[in-house]
């Protein structure tokens, strides 16, 4: 991969690793990775790691990477990648250099992974500041600001459905519920047992209660809230949803648990990302949920044509589980 | 920016633009014959625009005239690029946000791939009309088509900024109880109404960073004097006789949305859920199946209609911007630019 006399451009290595992490603390503070959330964050089984860095003098100085996710889009299974950690080290930052060297790292990324790995997309959910260097530099296309959806917890709450059971495990039938959603989407993650482990059960720092009701002994509907503390202080998040949109029943048994367990974890409101384009985005508003601004816009990168930014808006399905973000 | 009709290929080598220059009165019947004949090729459900319609945008808007031509050496219309401007308050300052309607360019003067008359006209209209407040428009805005978004996104500045998304309430209101007294309005009373409107376009300000005036002679343009459409004007007044708020509404489509279109308002907060309870009561009576808004949803009310009982709906237009002040960046505007349904000329 190409650099400067100043800096090496390379995919990541065991060896850069506490150099990484190093960077990873000295750009994000309390935010940093740690080591075991590094490796975890290289994908779910099925998938290689997205990491570039810039290094000089044996030193990190910069990274790219993303969460890589095999996803079902235009008719086929492809990767795409949501970005999660674009940085220079502080002490690089400021003046052309550190302009340079961010758009470098970023450019070598999308290079090596998207133009020439066959990355269908790249997509995130940018802080302002890189979302103009994104638009001006790196080709970001706007899909959306993200609208969440808030329910409160106060007042009576319906009675814990007892259709509903807690999953302590992913089995076969997740895919099979996934394979039954997938004909209101046109583009989403595969959800099959691996990814759903990989995402909830081994996820470091991070618990989630996976509910799910079952008829048939075939999974019908799938909710997973997350009951560590968030960063919305009252909230915790319902990080996915998968429910068939000509399933109503089954969402209402889902919905009206979700509710009962955030607020047996202490939260006073719960909070969920859908598609506004999706019929959960209505038919969770018709349950009391309420859409409000939120602080995310997402953004994409194509590598392939017909897979762009407006297919995304359009047919995308994105939770909260196919972000970092909860 | 939105409407911009570039549908079908072009063969032969384009016609270059041999001048561009602003939009010209006289120009009104070769401006819509061009006009009519380029939409009506891409759309077969396009009504021709009428003379009236065209000079109630472009020559009787009490805000002005946005529009630029590019005309082949014989004088004939190859594209236009124009736009609707409004008198607006940004931070308080007198300002004109203007939202781009109605571009197109003839098939003969397509030049894919390389700067067209249609890019001309555009930059032309940038130029002309572009800058601070005080010096041009800070705020250009659009709901572009798929097709002119790109050309735009690629040569004129274009930023999308917001994914459509609207409010409807199909359901029961859950309204409160009033104390303002509610009543339908003739259009004839902004006159009456025009100092009490003053004061609450000053309170608005106080709740956005930008808005385009909803004062007498803006409203009594807007819909009052529309050539094809019809508007009710909804009062509310408190017992002193003070007014609380108003609501403009009209009968048609949004998006996928047909029933009856709150298109405009300015209200005191205690006015809104009297002003929606009127507003749905007249749907119900009239037999519309909803009662649909359009609000940022930064605003007070994009939540507080959801406490009424609106739900909201996410559409795949996509608008976009161009800000022409580095002292307003696009934040500014996606988080503190308060409109309605009838900013745009969709309603």
């Amino acid at each position: 991969m190409a650099g400067t006399s100043d800096w090496e451009l390379r995919e990541l290595a065991d060896a850069d690793v506490p150099s990484l992490l190093a960077c990873q603390r000295a750009s994000f503070g309390e935010r940093a990775k740690t080591a075991e959330q590094l490796r975890w964050a290289a994908g779910p089984p099925g998938t290689s790691q997205r990491a570039v860095v810039a290094v000089r003098d044996c030193r990190v100085v910069a990274a790219c990477a993303g969460i890589p996710a095999r996803t079902w889009v235009g008719g086929e299974e492809r990767t795409c990648v949501q970005l999660v950690d674009l940085m220079v080290h502080p002490d690089e930052r400021g003046g052309l250099a550190g302009g340079r060297l961010y758009r470098g790292v970023a450019a070598a990324f999308f290079e090596l992974y998207g133009a020439q790995g066959g990355d269908a997309v790249h997509y995130g959910w940018p802080i302002p500041a890189a979302r103009r260097l994104g638009e001006r530099y790196l080709e970001y296309a706007f899909v959306r600001e993200e609208l969440v959806l808030v329910r409160s917890l106060e007042g009576e709450l319906a009675e814990a459905p007892e259709a509903v059971e807690v999953l302590e495990d992913f089995g076969e039938d997740l895919r099979w519920l996934w394979d039954r959603c997938t004909t209101d989407f046109a583009a989403a993650t595969v959800r099959d047992a691996a990814w759903a482990r990989w995402r909830f059960l081994q996820r470091p720092g991070v618990d989630y209660l996976a509910l799910g009701v079952r008829r048939g002994g075939h999974l019908r509907g799938l909710a997973v809230l997350r009951t560590t503390a968030w960063d919305w202080p009252g909230v915790l998040p319902l990080v996915d949803w998968l429910v068939p949109s000509a399933e109503p029943e089954v969402a209402d048994l889902l919905e009206a648990a979700v509710a009962r367990a955030a607020r047996r974890a202490g939260a006073e409101r719960v909070a969920t990302l859908v598609p506004p384009t999706h019929a959960a985005f209505a038919g969770l508003q018709e349950r009391g949920w309420c859409a409000r601004p939120s602080p995310y816009t997402l953004f994409l990168r194509s590598f392939t044509a017909g897979i762009d930014a407006d297919l995304w808006r359009d047919g995308a399905w994105l939770t909260l589980a196919d972000t970092d973000l909860a | 920016m939105p409407s911009t009709s570039r549908a079908s290929s072009v063969s032969a080598a384009p016609v270059s633009a041999a001048s561009v220059r602003p939009l010209r009165v006289e120009d009104q019947d070769a401006l819509l014959a061009a006009f009519n004949g380029c939409f009506a090729a891409s759309d077969p459900g396009f009504v021709a625009r009428t003379a009236a319609e065209w000079r109630w945008r472009f020559v009787q808007n009490p805000a002005g005239r946005r529009a630029t031509l590019a005309l082949d050496d014989e004088g004939a219309v190859l594209a236009q690029y124009a736009g609707l401007p409004q008198r607006a308050l940004v931070e308080g300052v007198a300002a004109t946000l203007t939202q781009g309607i109605d571009s197109f360019c003839v098939p003969r003067a397509r030049a894919l791939g390389r700067r067209g008359a249609f890019v001309a006209a555009g930059e032309r209209f940038a130029a002309d009309y572009g800058g601070a407040p005080g010096a041009g428009d800070p705020w250009m805005w659009g709901l572009p088509v798929r097709a002119a978004r790109r050309i735009g996104e690629r040569a004129l500045g274009y930023v999308p900024f917001r994914a459509q998304v609207r409010l409807e309430l199909a359901g029961p209101l859950r309204a409160s109880a009033t104390d303002l007294s509610l009543r339908e309005a003739p259009w004839s009373e902004l006159d009456e109404l025009a100092p009490e409107l003053d004061g609450l376009n000053a309170r608005q300000a106080e709740r956005c960073g930008a808005f385009a005036l909803r004062d007498a002679p803006a409203l009594a343009w807007r819909y009052a004097a529309h050539p094809s459409r019809r508007y009710r004007l909804v009062v509310a007044t408190r017992h002193n006789g003070e007014l609380a708020g108003f609501a403009v509404l009209g009968v048609g489509r949004f998006e996928d949305s047909e029933g009856l279109l709150w298109c405009d308002g300015l209200h005191d907060p205690e006015a809104e859920p009297a002003l929606v309870e009127f507003a749905a009561d007249l749907a119900a009576r009239e037999g519309h199946a909803r009662l649909v808004a359009l609000l940022p949803p930064w605003c007070e009310s994009f939540t507080s209609l959801q406490g009424l009982g609106f739900r909201v709906r996410g559409g795949r237009t996509l608008w976009v911007g161009r800000s022409y002040t580095g002292a307003l960046p696009l934040e500014f505007w996606r988080e503190r630019w308060f409109y309605t349904l009838g900013d745009t000329d969709l309603v």
